[in-house]
């Protein structure tokens, strides 16, 4: 908001305080309504003695907040007493003669998750929990399998695997540079201009349970089975093995904190939806 | 018992909120030349034709106002071979739900036409429960009647 606009507010509030010569400290946008609704003009008893004026109704005893009163609720059905828009009925009448579009209930929910700069899906069920990452215990003899270590989730030792280097995302021997690639906890990634913090996914299966940290969690999506397409061949083979498929997403809009949406959020992502059947055989067979 | 309240000239009627299967904004209607007295239109309803009573008109020779408030109630109407057709009500002031319990519901004095039903009191005054479907008369359930059989061959 510019000066002159605040300044002009200010003015019009003025007046009106001198108008009505009450105490009314804020005016909301629906008490400052004044309508011709071709009926008396509505009596804004809640900016005068109400609770968004001096609080002296009797009423106020009873009802507490002027919102639970009938005067109020009168006042708001008297808005309906108005005649048509024009258009109004024009419009009304086109969607009413449409079909009514009933939801499809939705059949795949996964929760996406960003992996370097690949984002995927994996099943929602087989998630327990999203959880920071917590500092993680290196197993000796481990260095090059997708075991990274273990890491204590709530007093249980869970196996902490990469999901990164079995989808062959990364090298097993890279594993010193990630770190230092990896955006610090509470960074804004300046590819992204989002702020994000890696996090630690622990998965179930059969009883089994798995952590894997992951550079990002976004959300959980639900999709149908027909947005599932087949993933492009140009996928590496070793992704390819564990996708069901990929979806198109849209990223809710963020805006960052001077206002304008990120560059990031304003296209769909692919997102490519993991099987969490062959993911868990493969990474049982892994650890072992 | 949940009623939806709407007026009739200055009189507040209700009906049981479980017979209507829903309440629409005023939309254009199409008229029905020679119809008779009380049906306004027809209208698209998700894609089958539904006539729209206007029950100013029928009960107080008044088309209901053009506002916001007054609006279309839809209610099934089962004709004699048990085929249900859905008819809108249009009805003025139908912004309003009432709860009431079976037992506060007052008999009428007993000269009472067939679609007048039992009185309720609130503090507004009295409300009187109508049984939409009997408004109709034989002319506005053959245009009805007819609607439907011309249905399927258009």
């Amino acid at each position: 908001m510019n000066d002159e606009s605040k300044v002009q507010k200010a003015e019009a509030r003025d007046q009106k305080s001198a108008a009505s010569a009450e105490l009314r400290p804020l005016t909301s946008d629906l008490c400052s309504l004044t309508l011709d609704t071709g009926h008396a003009a509505i009596h804004d008893c809640w900016n005068t003695i109400g609770v968004e004026g001096n609080g002296s109704c009797p009423e106020l005893r009873k009802y507490v907040h002027c919102r639970n009163c009938p005067v109020y609720s009168a006042a708001a059905v008297q808005l309906l007493e108005r005649p048509l828009a024009g258009g109004y009925r024009r419009e009304q009448t086109e969607h009413y003669a449409a079909r009514k579009k009933l939801a499809a209930p939705a059949k795949i929910s996964v929760i996406i998750f960003r992996l370097g700069a690949e984002w995927y899906g994996l099943a929602t069920k087989v998630f327990q929990e999203v959880t920071e990452r917590r500092p993680m215990h290196t197993l000796p003899h481990r260095r090059h399998g997708i075991a990274l270590g273990l890491v204590n989730v709530r007093g249980e030792l869970l196996v902490c695997a990469s999901l990164a280097r079995l989808l062959g995302l990364e090298e097993p021997e890279s594993r010193v540079p990630r770190s230092a690639s990896r955006v610090e906890p509470g960074t804004t990634n300046p590819k992204l201009g989002t702020r994000h913090v890696p996090l630690l996914l622990v998965a179930e299966r059969h009883g089994e349970r798995i952590a894997f940290p992951v550079d990002e969690v976004e959300q959980i999506q639900r999709f149908q089975d027909d947005e599932l397409r087949e993933a492009p061949t140009t996928v590496a083979r070793s992704t390819l093995t564990y996708t069901r498929g990929v979806v198109n997403w849209r990223p809710p809009l963020r805006r960052s904190r001077l206002g304008a949406a990120t560059e990031a959020d304003a296209h769909e992502r692919v997102v490519g939806i993991l099987n969490a059947d062959l993911l868990f055989d493969a990474m049982s067979r892994s650890l072992t | 018992m949940l009623f939806l309240l709407f007026q009739i000239g200055n009189d507040r009627y209700a009906l049981e909120a479980q017979q209507a299967v829903e309440v629409l904004p005023l939309v254009e209607l199409k008229r029905v030349p020679q119809a008779p007295r009380g049906v306004a239109g027809l209208f698209n309803y998700r894609g089958r034709p539904v006539p729209a009573i206007d029950l100013s008109e029928l009960t107080a020779s008044r088309p209901a106002r053009e506002l916001l408030s007054t609006r279309i109630i839809l209610v099934p109407h089962t004709d004699e071979a048990g085929r249900v057709q859905l008819i809108g009500l249009i009805a003025e002031r139908a912004t309003e739900l009432l709860r009431r319990d079976q037992k506060e519901l007052v008999p009428p004095a007993p000269p009472t036409s067939g679609y007048l039903g039992p009185v309720l009191m609130d503090e507004k005054g009295l409300v009187q429960l109508i049984q939409p479907q009997r408004l109709l008369t034989g002319e506005i359930l053959r245009l009805t009647g007819l609607l439907e059989h011309a249905g399927p061959r258009a």
